[in-house]
């Protein structure tokens, strides 16, 4: 169910009893819930159109060549639209990301609790995500996936982790 | 004409073993990477941003050496040798790394006198952009932040 089919759902329709007992009941139930969670804290969504705000006003200084004054790309359109595609990938309840360029034209959303717990995750316009943090001195993590708009499930959990005690 | 060569050795030696010397930054000096640009800080945390340490195009950071000077000096060095230099570029703070820092990381830093004689680049950067990010992270957790008054 994508966001928008998710959103044309009131939370009524939903029965609040499961009388099934098997494990397809089960699967459907946990389900239910984690549509429930994410409707519940709309709150949230606004978040993630901050995040457009702030995304377009990122573009609109970082899309020449050389906006940081130290020879860095500047951001394609193409990967614009990669990072406004992984904003409405991200899961409601995640907190809103800081949003940044990278000297290379990437476009990076960082979640950052202190100086040892942060995510970085960046977009290239080239389908993959690239990302670095860590979660404590030595629980380092990094490596590229796939994105083909949705974001890795292992990748929402670091962000949680990171974000934990917010 | 051995003779002739000591004594070329002996007249020239010191100079170019100074000059050697200076290229060569020790473990213990200090580097600063002037930050111009409001992605280059995170305000909330008071910290440098990684970003502001990930290389350019050509795969070197840009950084001055600061080692001995006074504060009023630095920024004046920031000012003449990359603000002036640059359009639409405000000064908002530097990020200060010991150079062992920087190596212990493995990571190096050399001298580049090719612009002004205390400029020097953080080089060995990986190729991949994970790899990369990751070792921004580390210097960015270890940067000093000063911002510019």
């Amino acid at each position: 169910m994508n966001y928008t089919a998710a959103l044309s759902y009131n939370l009524t329709p939903f029965r609040t009893i499961n009388t099934g007992a098997s494990r397809e009941a089960k699967k459907l139930q946990e389900k239910e819930n984690e549509i429930r969670n994410e409707l519940a804290f709309p709150v949230i969504r606004n978040h993630i159109n901050e995040g457009f705000k702030e995304l377009l006003d990122t573009y609109q200084e970082a899309m020449q060549d050389n906006w940081d004054s130290y020879g860095a790309k500047g951001i394609t359109l193409s990967t614009l639209y990669e990072a406004e595609r992984f904003l409405v990938a991200l899961p409601n309840l995640i907190p809103k990301p800081d949003i940044a360029v990278e000297p290379t034209g990437d476009i990076t959303f960082i979640w950052q609790r202190d100086i040892d717990h942060i995510l970085a995750l960046s977009v290239s316009g080239n389908n993959l995500i690239y990302f670095a943090g860590k979660n404590g001195i030595n629980d380092k993590t990094h490596g590229q996936r796939i994105f083909n708009d949705a974001i890795p499930k292992f990748l929402i959990e670091e962000i949680r982790q990171v974000m934990e005690s917010q | 004409m051995t003779r002739f060569l000591n004594f070329l050795s002996k007249k020239f030696g010191k100079l170019w073993n100074r000059n050697k010397k200076r290229s060569q930054l020790s473990d213990s000096e200090i580097v600063d990477r002037f930050l111009v640009h409001g992605n280059h800080i995170n305000t909330r945390l008071r910290q440098v941003s990684y970003v502001a340490f990930l290389p350019g195009p050509d795969s070197e950071t840009s950084v001055f050496r600061t080692g001995g000077l006074r504060i009023e000096q630095i920024w004046q060095l920031a000012i003449k040798q990359v603000i002036s230099k640059r359009q639409n570029c405000t000064l908002r703070g530097k990020g200060t790394l010991r150079v062992d820092q920087v190596r212990k990381i493995s990571l190096d830093v050399r001298s580049d006198e090719s612009s002004h004689e205390l400029h020097a680049v953080i080089m060995k950067w990986p190729i991949e952009k994970d790899k990369r990010k990751m070792l921004a992270i580390d210097l960015a957790s270890i940067a000093v932040l000063t911002t510019y008054p």
